[in-house]
């Protein structure tokens, strides 16, 4: 994407009813050739993606936000080489999961549509411990957790 | 004639379902092993006995995150000096109403059973923060064309999970550890497919 696509892009995901309020707050960085690396359009568009494809619950997309600021705090502030794709899918109980399954294991971190989120570690050893921890409103450092989503 | 032949069909299967006994299979592909016949449930497991479940390739990995846990159904394997099913099996179509013989577009995730009750049944329980509580049986259910068939019924706070109720939309955390406890089951993803 040239800086000008950008530019055209985010002006009219902002202008969105829809992305304004998760994009800007997300990702209002501006390009320069430095500083603006194909992961960030990358995991711009997949923002976007997640919010078009499906019907998430408010709850759902203020998570979804914070994780996304967090991957991109990562990427400025940490370790730009620590970020790694990850899939995602919308289920039946209307989940939002985002899952990466690593040579040791997957690890998904599952948004419920209300109340909680769940973050899971099923190590493909079976004699190392799994483990499923739930979050709730007061949850705050989603910075930690998405460093250990890609860790 | 044709009356009599429906009465005939139909007190059969009357007394068949009185005695709980099934329709024979009618698929002539499916293998004389996997055929019920007459053959009774056999409700005790193994530790270390595999269950199969049929799935999407992209889902390998974890199929339990996309499903809604009610009736799950899958293979079991029986035991490592008793065998009864290999994984393929599961890609057997057994239903008369559908016009092919294997699932060509699915592969199998194999889960381990890794503990059971002291009766070898799989049945657990599990609660959330409210209070709320959970429980997973697995049930071996042989139908006419696969002997191997068995089921997770699951329930919250007593209520059986169906397609139908939805009901474990309401159990976040619950659902949520019903879903970890099956994928920290899952033992290979070694692709096994048709052919």
């Amino acid at each position: 994407m040239t800086d000008f696509e950008y530019i055209a892009s985010t002006t009219e995901l902002e202008q969105s009813e829809t992305f304004g309020l998760y994009y800007e707050k997300s990702f209002n960085l501006k390009p320069s050739s430095q500083s603006f690396s194909n992961f960030m359009t990358d995991v711009a568009e997949l923002l976007n993606q997640i919010l078009a494809s499906f019907e998430l619950t408010e709850y759902q997309k203020e998570i979804l936000q914070n994780f996304f600021i967090a991957f991109n705090d990562i990427r400025v502030k940490i370790d730009p080489n620590r970020l790694k794709s990850f899939k995602y899918e919308f289920n039946n109980d209307d989940e939002l999961v985002l899952n990466r399954n690593t040579e040791k294991g997957i690890i998904n971190i599952i948004i419920n549509p209300n109340e909680c989120f769940a973050f899971s570690v099923i190590p493909k050893d079976f004699h190392i411990r799994k483990s499923l921890d739930f979050y709730y409103e007061d949850f705050k450092d989603f910075e930690a957790l998405a460093y250990k989503f890609f860790s | 004639m044709k009356i009599l032949k429906i009465l005939r069909h139909w007190l059969i299967s009357f007394f068949r379902k009185r005695r709980n006994i099934l329709e024979p299979c009618l698929l002539n592909y499916i293998p004389e092993n996997l055929k019920t016949n007459d053959r009774e449930p056999i409700q005790i497991f193994n530790v270390g006995e595999f269950l199969f479940f049929r799935c999407k390739p992209d889902k390998l990995s974890n199929p339990y995150n996309s499903i809604t846990l009610a009736e799950l159904s899958h293979n079991r394997s029986g035991s490592e000096k008793a065998p009864i099913s290999i994984p393929n099996d599961v890609l057997y179509n057994i239903r008369a109403d559908k016009n092919f013989e294997k699932y060509e577009d699915m592969v199998v995730c194999t889960i381990k059973i890794l503990d059971l009750t002291e009766s070898n049944q799989y049945n657990k329980q599990f609660t959330d923060a409210k209070n709320n509580s959970a429980r997973i049986l697995l049930l071996h259910d042989p139908v006419p064309c696969m002997f191997p068939h068995c089921f997770f019924r699951v329930w919250y706070n007593e209520e059986v999970a169906t397609m139908d109720n939805k009901i474990d939309k309401k159990y976040n955390e619950l659902r949520n550890k019903l879903k970890h406890e099956l994928a920290s089951m899952i033992y290979t993803e070694t692709l096994s497919q048709v052919g």
